[in-house]
């Protein structure tokens, strides 16, 4: 089960709202790439894992999906305080804003809402991994793609820890890969699924 | 076989843990409720009791406190019932 802890895994403190900031780094909690589907992908994936360190990791990757997820949200809470109408017209906000204030809401920088056809979860143990080291680059990218078009330090801060992070993650799912492969037939890997073909004990 | 007296501690530790579960949701909406602070306290003592016992002798339920012997990815996971024991 789950427990919360009442504190964010790297703080997030940044002095200037910026609305047009937070509709790009939206994008990282409800789009293609971002936090939620992330932590979903993980956290579903980790049922059909028959190795139990792959386990671990997928939980544990997971469960820091959810932190991230948080200061994603605490990121955008605080780019979009105290606006003036005049501020969110001029920005570009007012797309975002006429459905959802100032409330938290997972949408893509588009504009188009979370939904988990952005993910998988394949029930094979290499078609899995694969994805969840595609899933770490592509975040990273997404990250650099918003450092590249922000450029307040508070902001940067907090996204920079996010973007390493993603390439951590990308490190722990090389070696989930290693350990699912030693666990399975060097000559053919493909030769049976071991989340859903019980040939092996483990 | 599976071992039943750790099916058992984890079960009680799960009735614990739920008994404070659901008084924390109470005391949320009423924090000044003696009769919840009560019912909390004790079975969150009970809890942490149950926990350092099953903690002891089955391996971490939650972050390990310290690294020797490194059993926090060892099954079974909770979701798998029957087949691993």
């Amino acid at each position: 089960m789950f427990l919360y802890e009442k504190k964010l895994q790297y703080p997030v403190k940044i002095k200037n709202p910026n609305p047009k900031y937070a509709q790009i780094i939206v994008s990282q909690l409800g789009g293609p790439d971002g936090e939620i589907g992330a932590s979903l992908r993980y956290l579903t994936q980790r049922f059909a894992m028959p190795y139990d360190k792959v386990v671990g990791i997928l939980t544990d990757v997971g469960t820091e999906e959810l932190n991230h997820v948080e200061m994603v949200s605490s990121i955008l809470y605080q780019l979009t305080r105290s606006l003036s109408p005049e501020e969110i017209k001029k920005s570009g906000f007012d797309t975002y804003f006429v459905d959802h204030t100032t409330g938290i809401y997972p949408v893509a920088a588009s504009g188009y809402p979370y939904t988990a056809a952005q993910f998988q979860s394949k029930g094979d143990v290499l078609a899995d991994l694969n994805e969840d080291l595609a899933a770490e680059q592509k975040a990273r990218v997404t990250y650099d793609n918003i450092l590249r078009l922000v450029d307040d330090p508070d902001v940067c801060d907090a996204i920079k820890f996010l973007r390493a992070r993603e390439v951590v993650h990308y490190q722990r799912f090389c070696d989930a890969l290693g350990i699912a492969q030693d666990h399975m037939d060097s000559k053919n890997f493909y030769g049976y699924n071991p989340a859903f073909d019980k040939v092996k004990k483990q | 076989m599976m071992n039943n007296s750790r099916e058992r501690l984890l079960k009680q530790i799960q009735a614990y843990d739920f008994a404070v579960y659901d008084t924390l949701l109470y005391l949320d909406a009423y924090p000044s409720s003696k009769e919840a602070q009560c019912f909390y306290n004790k079975y969150k003592k009970l809890s942490m009791r149950a926990k350092q016992e099953y903690e002891q002798k089955y391996g971490p339920l939650t972050m390990p406190e310290e690294t020797a012997d490194w059993q926090w990815t060892d099954g079974p996971w909770p979701w798998q019932a029957d087949e691993r024991r």
